[in-house]
This record gives C-alpha cells, structure tokens and sequence, in this order.
C-alpha cells in the first residue's frame, strides 16, 4: 500500500462513521415507535453505545485525516514512521469491529460514553499512540518554527492517551468502589478528553484556513499562541461544569466555573478572522466548504451563549440533569465540530477529485442549507424537552415521570422529524467527500496529489 | 513601515515564522498544574466517605449496572441517559423504595425491559442503589442562589 492512501482510507472510515451514527441517531430517537419485535432484538440500550462510537469515530477520524494529509505532504514514503499511520487505520478497524460485535452480542462496558468492554480501549490506545509517534516523527525537527496548529495537534495527541488512560483509572477498586471519586474522576477525564478531540479538530480547521487564505497572522504570531494556551487552560482545568452536582469542595466548581467557555471564545475569535481573510480570497475555497466554516461561527456564537448560561451555578442547578445539557453536546457536535470537519473534508475533496458530480455538489449545497435548518429544530426539540424534564426534575411538575414523558410529546416529534432531515442532510454533504475518497484509493495517486495540494 | 491590515489581530507587527519563545514555559507550567490540581481532586474525591460501595453485594451491583448498561437510560447524579428517570435516591424516594425497584428489575416495566435477572442479581442491584442513595442528594432538596451565579445549600425558590 502507497505511503498517501492512508488519507482517503481515514477519510472513508470516517465518513461511514458519520452516515451510520447518524441513522442511528435517528434510530434511538424513535425506538419507541419501532415494532416491538424489532425492539427487543435492537434494544436502546445497544443502539445507543453504537449511535456514541460511531459519532464519535466519526469526529476523531476526521480530524486524523487531515493531520495525516499533511504529515504524508511533509515527507516521503521512506521516512521511519511512515508506515505507522497505516497500522494506526488496521487498529481503528480491528476496534470498531470489536466494539460493534461487542455491544451487538450485549457485552458492555456500562461507562457513559464509554459503554464497550475495557479490553477494547487497548487496541485503540494503542492506534492513538501510533498517531502520536507519527505525528511527532514527522514535525519534531522544525519545532522552533511550529504553526499553532501543530502545537494543537500535538497538545490533541498525547492528552487524548493521557486522559483516555484517565477514563479507565475506575478498573482500581480505590476509585471504582467509591460512587462520589468515580463520578468526579470519570467526568473530570471526559472533559479532557472532549477538549482534546476539540484540539485536533480546531487544528484541522485552522491549518484548513491557513493554506486557503496563507494569512501568518493566523497561524504564528502572539495573539494565536495566546488563544491557543487559553483553550489549553480550559482543556485541563475546565471540566468541573460536569459535575457541579456531584457533593464535592465548591473550590473546584469555582476553577472550573473561572475558566469555563473560554475554549469557544477562542474558537468563535479565530472564525471571525478567517471569514474577514477569506472575504478577500473568495475564490480559493469550495463553494460548500465556505458555507459550512460560515455556518460553524454562527453555531460557535449560539453555542458560546449556551454554554456560558448553563455554567452558570445558579443556571446548572435547573439545567443539570436535563435534555439542555444535551442540546450543549450536540451543538458543540454538530454544529461546530461536524460542521468544521466536513468544511475540511470538502477542501481536501477539491484536490482528490478534478470533477466531481455535477449532482452530488448540487445536491450538498442545498444539503447546507436544511442542515442548518434542521439543526436549528433539533436543538429546539432538545431544549423543550429539557425544560418539561427540568420542571419535573425540580418542581416535581407533574408528579411522575410518565405524566413527564407525555407532557414531553411535542418536543419530541419536533427533534425526531429534525433528526431524520439533519440525518439525511448529513448524508448528503457526506457523499462528495466520500466519493472523492473512494476515486483516490481507486486511483491510488493520493501522494501527489496531497504534495501538490497541502502548503503546509 | 509595515502598515497593519483591517482586522489584523494583537501581536501583528512582531509576526515572525516561529513559535513565541514562552509557548513552551508556559505549557510546561500548565502541565505541572494539571498535575498537582489532578493531585488534590484524586485526595479529595478518596476521602468521600458517603460514596464508598461497602461489601461484595454492592460492588457486585456496581458490575451489574455496567454489565447491562443501565447508563444507557438511567442517571446517577443526572449524569447519564435521558431515557428513563434518574435514580441516585430511588431507595429512599417516598412513593417508591426498595419493593418497587425490586418489582421494577424482576419484570420490567413500560420502556424498561425484563432483563430475566436472578434474585441475586438483584440483590445486588438494589445494594448498589442503596450505596448511590447514601452518598448524596440529587436534585439538592435546598439550593439557594447568591448574587453572583452561585448554587449553595438553602432554600430553592
């Protein structure tokens, strides 16, 4: 196999991973309109862990596509670590299958997120180390001269092993025997390990945005660096809103609270400046890869405000517990990290691809827009939902949960019939991507044309 | 001159191609914080003597509520599914308790599935219940709000 054909092989991995886990999605929304006998031999309880990794899978590929796009563009095929990256896509597919004939037979881990066996988070700490050492092999000479997007990159890479290893300190009895340190500890590590899949999907995003408008003052300088290390600080210290529940000092909820949301702040700052750069080079981007890095400000800004209102104390006390919290989730998901991630997709399909489909851009251009329009819905159906559930929750109105459940009917068609067209509009913008995807590994003349593609 | 752009960041006129030379300090500074801050939360989050999961029953519970996924639908200090209702006090919850967990878990009930689950899987289940409920509140029964955001214990209005 060719040193480049690992981008498209991680591309396509990622993008299946994207169609199924949102179908799933949809699947899990309407479980209880499926017949019962495909209920019972498709419970939620397995479609759900499946719907988590294969979003998630989606996310960490993604942005493993375009880092390795531009480690191939760095060197040639007889660098040392050049062969890592493809044993690194043999792990990924070695997890998945055994993470999806896991649940599939019923065997869980039971962790939120988390929900396949332990014995699964080997392969895949491995894969991730293998990342690590690619991606330091590559870059490690030039450090001095590092755009901040390789520091994002390789800040991503070792907290992703670091606080993944974090997830699993619950196997030692002293932790796992103890519901208040289980929970403080599993959610102080999911936090870090959200931002660091958040510190290599803003990476890809920004090194996207560089070699589209070639502006410095984006990638080197003061002012990125600063940002870059405000988001670190959020990274490692801003989890505690998880857990201002949880009995615990209110010293770490006040850390917590102090650095919170600062992470999209940065984000919503670096998009601002992108679109003003882009303004004046219109013409280099993908015409959807520019609508959808428009539309991921927009969920940055909308998103920020969320987030900043329910990490208020006062505010989590009502939300905590609730469907709001999910709509935080899946704005940050969806609206910004898909949405940023296919906008890198899109630009590296301008290179694989000379002529793609007249119909497939088509297609993905009016995709853009119900996208947004039905993430708009969703995340309003999710916000109903959590106030009927938030009501009942602390207010005891009405007084049992199935009485909450009905009361709860409008919201939740609104975010089935959204989740259905977001899923189906999800696919769409996926298709383009795919394809070109599949014609480089079919063509296999990926490594050249990523030299003549990638600038950085 | 070099004359700065519209819109150009903070930082602009010293732009050079290279890594600022306090990037690495100050993240080497960071790391050491995480490090002594995970420290502190580790001690602290031991030292909770209401969550520990005392006996083999409970610890067994623990292994069942993983083993059938029970967080798929359920909450422990809201934390989890949205499915069914969250059950950190279920145990000592006035109109439910012990008989209607149990009742529950042997033969299931609407969305929440028989799992056919043996009389000691059940009593293991309701042991770790009954350790959840002992370590804490959910939600806090008193929650008052100060002027500046804070959640702390008193009256909810």
């Amino acid at each position: 196999m060719s040193h480049g054909r690992v981008v498209p092989l991680f591309g396509a991995t990622a993008l299946v991973g994207l169609c199924a886990g949102v179908w799933l999605g949809v699947l899990a929304a309407g479980h209880d309109l499926l017949p019962r006998a495909v209920a019972v031999w498709l419970p939620f309880q397995m479609v759900r862990p499946l719907h988590v990794v294969c979003v998630v899978a989606w996310i960490v590929l993604a942005a493993y596509t375009r880092v390795y796009w531009t480690l191939v563009a760095l060197s040639s095929g007889e660098a040392w670590w050049s062969r890592l990256p493809r044993w690194h896509w043999v792990l990924v597919v070695l997890t998945g299958t055994g993470v999806v004939g896991a649940i599939g037979m019923g065997i869980f881990g039971g962790r939120e997120y988390l929900e396949f066996p332990p014995l699964l988070a080997v392969p895949l700490f491995l894969g991730a180390t293998l990342f690590a050492v690619s991606l330091f092999g590559a870059i490690r000479t030039t450090w001095r001269a590092w755009p901040v997007f390789y520091w994002m990159w390789g800040t991503g890479a070792l907290l992703f092993l670091a606080t993944l290893a974090e997830a699993y300190v619950w196997l030692l009895p002293a932790v796992g025997h103890n519901v208040l340190a289980d929970t403080t500890v599993q959610w102080k590590a999911y936090g870090a390990l959200v931002g660091s899949m958040n510190m290599l999907v803003y990476g890809a995003a920004l090194a996207t945005m560089y070699r589209l408008v070639r502006d410095d003052t984006m990638v080197w300088g003061r002012a990125p660096f600063l940002l870059y290390l405000v988001a670190l600080a959020n990274l490692l210290f801003g989890w505690g809103h998880h857990t201002y529940i949880v009995p615990m000092p209110a010293w770490i909820r006040y850390v917590a609270y102090a650095v919170s949301m600062t992470e999209l702040a940065v984000l919503w700052h670096l998009l601002r400046h992108f679109r003003n750069a882009l303004r004046r080079h219109r013409q280099v981007a993908h015409p959807v890869a520019r609508r959808l890095f428009a539309s991921a400000q927009y969920w940055t800004a909308g998103n920020m405000g969320l987030a900043i209102l329910i990490s208020v104390p006062a505010i989590n006390a009502w939300t905590h517990g609730t469907q709001v919290t999910v709509a935080h989730a899946m704005g940050s998901m969806i609206g910004i990290s898909t949405t940023l991630l296919l906008a890198v997709l899109y630009d590296m399909t301008d290179t694989m691809v000379r002529s793609p489909p007249r119909w497939m851009m088509r297609l993905s251009l009016v995709a853009v827009k119900l996208f947004n329009v039905a993430l708009a819905l969703f995340l309003g159906g999710l916000l109903g939902l959590g106030a009927v559930r938030g009501r009942w929750l602390y207010l005891q109105v009405p007084a049992t949960f199935h009485d909450m459940t009905m009361r709860a009917a409008l919201p939740s068609e609104v975010l089935l019939g959204a989740g259905l067209v977001l899923a189906a509009s999800l696919t769409c913008l996926a298709l383009p991507p795919l394809h070109a995807c599949v014609t480089a590994l079919a063509a296999r003349r990926m490594p050249a044309v990523c030299r003549a593609a990638t600038l950085t | 001159m070099r004359l700065i752009p519209p819109g150009a960041p903070f930082g602009y006129r010293r732009l050079v191609r290279r890594t600022p030379w306090w990037v690495l300090p100050v993240c080497a500074g960071m790391v050491v914080l995480f490090l002594a801050y995970s420290g502190v939360v580790y001690r602290v989050g031991m030292r909770q003597h209401g969550g520990h999961l005392r006996g083999v029953v409970a610890q067994a519970g623990r292994r069942q509520w993983q083993a059938r996924n029970c967080v798929a639908c359920h909450q422990l200090y809201g934390l989890g599914g949205f499915r069914g209702p969250d059950l950190t006090n279920i145990m000592s919850h006035s109109d439910r308790g012990e008989a209607y967990v149990r009742a529950v878990l042997r033969f299931g009930m609407g969305a929440m599935p028989d799992f056919h689950l043996t009389e000691q899987e059940i009593d293991a289940l309701v042991e770790f219940l009954r350790a959840v409920d002992a370590s804490g509140t959910f939600p806090a029964p008193a929650v008052a709000f100060t002027w500046y955001g804070d959640a702390v214990p008193g009256e909810r209005p």
